[in-house]
């Protein structure tokens, strides 16, 4: 093989390497968000899997947290914060999960959670409800509300 | 001329599509109270026969009315009861207005819940989310199955069970079943050949006619796979009409993303004791060509055997070719376009069809069996 299509594949080989590193490590969040909850609740980590069943209201309750009603709140379509939650949560784009959620409710089958139009809002609808999460911005200063961590 | 129904669906639809920041639901009280809408309306026209759909009804004499607007409600006065209810005004035809489904919903568990009321029916694809344009790339849904054929009730009145679970390898199966009674349209252009239907006689008008099932049992499976926007749906029912049974199977499939649009279904249904067999299906295929130009094609087909009308009558079978173009301001607000060919009276025909055979009879002629189908409109949802 010629000397420049091997430097090539190891140049390739390192670019890629570096993407999957710098994604994130395994049992750290993504940087778009954070995702905070009720501070009474004595949930402490969320499973992406989990995180994604709770706002998809695929299930009610904590998986931890003594099975307490787990209450999700979005931000509004528009906000970048969602769009970043919604591709690494679901794993979908945010078109596919808005169309998920109009066969839902046109179908009798359930409603999407509420939506908040800021980061201020979505902590301030945490920290009101018991058993709450929802997302914000990686900057944002928390009040009245706490971090958890999201495991792949 | 349009009508008002209409003046007022294009004014609600503009303001959709200018305040975007408004097309959401309704949401109050945190969730309890939650009121979505969706609406349609539409100008038809063919080249001569009459076209039956249940969302749209085409004539040689242009038509504006082909509009709805429906109201969904969700009220959640408990953590785990949801009552959700559909309030209509269409005029499709003419003009109705009602309550086209109400039930409660009790969420026992993740994976079940338990249905009351007038439910709607769970079958297919489509079945649920018929008069929500903006899921599908083509302004009705494919009329030799969600039609008036005698398979697509609109609800059922009694109690069913519904969920879904996952299954190891990233699957979820979700289920329905249903025990009630329902009631469906169904058109038969062909008791007009038969000499002891009132359809048959002169100066009488074939229209959709309401035959009730009872003691229906039924169900549907669903399958998502790991292929994101892949699913597959069986569905089954079984029921008693006044003079015989009903049973029904439809087969379903589907693959979307945010660029394509595949989705395929086929059925039979089977009235046995008066030798009545339908079945029939569709293809359906739509592709984003940009985010807002959608174009889109679809071939569906039907055919209905009837003790008493001979095999190869041109009133017992459907097929139909149509085109799409599509332009979607928003998720929420698209409008349509398409040009629909089809062969066959099943569902196409002259509606004083007994004066048009007895004309046809005189002259010498034969009722033309092709139709060309024109629907352009527009769709929301909020």
């Amino acid at each position: 093989m010629k000397p420049c299509r091997r430097n090539l594949k190891a140049a390739l080989a390192i670019a890629l390497l570096s993407a999957l590193l710098s994604v994130r490590a395994a049992g750290d969040e993504p940087i778009g968000f954070r995702v905070v909850i009720n501070p009474a609740s004595v949930v402490t980590s969320v499973s992406r899997d989990e995180l994604s069943k709770i706002f998809l209201r695929k299930t009610l309750a904590w998986r931890s947290g003594n099975a307490e009603a787990a209450l999700p709140v979005d931000q509004r379509e528009s906000s970048p914060v969602r769009e970043v939650f919604t591709t690494w949560v679901h794993r979908r784009s945010l078109q596919a999960v808005l169309f998920y959620w109009q066969q839902q409710v046109f179908s009798g089958r359930g409603a999407p959670p509420p939506e908040r139009s800021s980061d201020t809002s979505v902590m301030e609808y945490v920290a009101e409800n018991p058993g709450a999460v929802g997302y914000v911005s990686p900057n944002a200063k928390l009040n009245g509300v706490k971090a958890i961590q999201v495991q792949e | 001329m349009p009508t008002a129904v209409n003046r007022f669906l294009v004014l609600v639809a503009f303001a959709v599509a200018l305040f975007p920041g408004a097309a959401r639901a309704i949401d109050l009280a945190d969730g309890k109270l939650v009121i979505n809408g969706a609406g349609a309306g539409a100008f038809t026209i063919t080249d001569g026969n009459d076209v039956f759909n249940t969302e749209l009804i085409g004539g040689h004499v242009g038509s504006f009315r082909n509009a709805e607007f429906n109201l969904f409600v969700a009220v959640k006065p408990m953590d785990r009861v949801t009552i959700v209810t559909l309030v209509f005004f269409d005029e499709i035809g003419q003009i109705e207005t009602g309550l086209d489904w109400s039930f409660v919903e009790f969420l026992a568990t993740d994976w079940l819940n338990i249905r009351a009321g007038e439910v709607k029916l769970p079958l297919g694809l489509s079945n649920e989310v018929e008069p929500i344009g903006t899921l599908r790339p083509f302004f009705a849904l494919p009329a030799a199955v969600y039609g008036p054929s005698s398979i697509a009730a609109d609800t059922y009145f009694g109690v069913g069970l519904t969920g879904e679970i996952a299954v190891p390898g990233g699957y979820r199966l979700g289920y329905d079943l249903y025990g009630g009674n329902m009631s469906f349209d169904t058109i038969e252009p062909f008791s007009a050949l038969i000499a002891s239907q009132p359809s048959s006689v002169r100066g009488s008008a074939i229209a959709p006619v309401k035959e009730t099932v009872r003691n229906v049992l039924g169900g549907r499976l669903g399958l998502s796979t790991p292929v994101e926007g892949l699913n597959f749906r069986v569905s089954a029912y079984r029921g008693s009409l006044v003079d015989t049974s009903l049973e029904v199977l439809l087969l379903s499939a589907e693959y979307l993303n945010d660029r394509w649009s595949v989705r395929t279904e086929g059925y039979r249904s089977a009235q046995a004791a008066i030798g009545n067999i339908n079945h029939g299906g569709y293809i359906e295929v739509a592709y984003h060509i940009t985010d807002a130009i959608q174009v889109a094609v679809q071939a569906d087909a039907m055919r209905t055997h009837r003790a008493g009308v001979k095999d190869d009558s041109q009133f017992l079978y459907h097929r139909g070719v149509a085109f799409g173009l599509n332009y979607w301001f928003s998720p929420a607000l698209v409008a349509k376009a398409s040009l629909q060919q089809i062969k066959g009276n099943r569902l196409a025909f002259p509606t004083l069809l007994a004066d048009a055979i007895a004309i046809a009879k005189t002259n010498g002629t034969t009722i033309s069996d092709e139709t060309l189908l024109f629907t352009g409109g527009l769709q929301f949802s909020f």
